[in-house]
């Protein structure tokens, strides 16, 4: 194993070095970028949800307001409506915050 | 040490990874370029294993050594690259079976920037497998089961490698030694 120790020991004397440029900023520069963009899609996908929400909302009201059943109701179709709307905006702020598992904090 | 960094990281410290991208980026070149053989085309890929493997870092079971992990992340991001650009340099080819071998002592008495240069030279002609497994084996000291475990090669593959690796660099450098 002489060709195998004399490999070994040029190898180890030679400490291969490569330049890799200013590798710390710009690894960290990108993810910096990435939790940037991460943060601006869940800011998006919370807007999203919240305007789900008041889009079921306008439609109960107006299927509310098309048949008539407030008139025949015995709640208040604003007190139901009102309910509902908080009741769905609640949920989707907790889906938005609910803490997640294996995620980095940022 | 690293550990320490990397909870730092997963509380949010996202400076703390640049201790892990500093301590480890020698290594990550090295397996780069010993399978990509080229020096921009590498610091893209050891970039985007470092990036990776921050995204990734919660899934990180420290059964492992990071450096040991970023490996494998590095070497699969360079096996898809060749893949996708140039599939031949994973073939293994023998430069020669009938010269024989002799060891040279000139080689080795070279100061030590003479022998980084002429080695990087010699493993940039040698195929991406080779040169890989001989920079795991003899300069990031890992294992043969180690090596198994990073490159998904067989066991057998790995000391086929190796003897195959170990003979043309014998050979190049050889040639080198005899021009010197």
């Amino acid at each position: 194993m002489r060709d195998a120790d004399e490999l070994k020991t040029i190898f180890q004397k030679s400490e291969l070095s490569y330049p890799s440029g200013d590798m710390g900023h710009v690894v960290l520069k990108r993810i910096k970028a990435h939790n940037k963009m991460k943060k601006r899609q869940q800011f998006y996908l919370l807007l999203g949800k919240i305007g789900f929400g008041v889009t079921i909302v306008l439609f109960i009201f107006y299927a509310i307001l098309v048949t008539g059943i407030e008139k025949e109701s015995h709640f208040s179709g604003v007190y139901a409506l009102t309910a509902s709307a908080m009741i769905l905006i609640t949920i989707a702020i907790q889906l938005e915050f609910m803490p997640k598992s294996n995620n980095i904090k940022s | 040490m690293d550990d320490l960094y990397i909870r730092r990281v997963l509380n949010g410290d996202v400076e703390a990874y640049g201790y892990l991208v500093n301590q480890h980026q020698q290594l990550a070149m090295r397996t780069a370029m010993s399978m990509i053989k080229n020096e921009k085309d590498a610091q893209d890929i050891v970039q985007n294993s470092f990036v990776q493997a921050y995204t990734s870092l919660s899934k990180y079971r420290q059964e492992s050594k990071f450096s040991t992990w970023l490996c494998k992340i590095i070497i699969n991001k360079s096996l898809n690259f060749i893949r996708s650009r140039k599939p031949l340099m994973l073939e293994d080819h023998e430069i020669a079976d009938d010269i024989l071998v002799t060891q040279n002592e000139a080689i080795v008495n070279l100061d030590k920037e003479d022998l980084s240069r002429i080695l990087k030279n010699a493993l940039l002609r040698i195929s991406a497998k080779e040169a890989l497994t001989l920079q795991l084996y003899y300069l990031e000291e890992y294992s043969i089961e180690e090596i198994e475990s990073l490159t998904d090669f067989t066991r057998s593959n790995i000391k086929v490698l190796l003897h195959r690796g170990r003979k043309n660099l014998q050979h190049i450098l050889n040639h080198t030694s005899h021009v010197l």
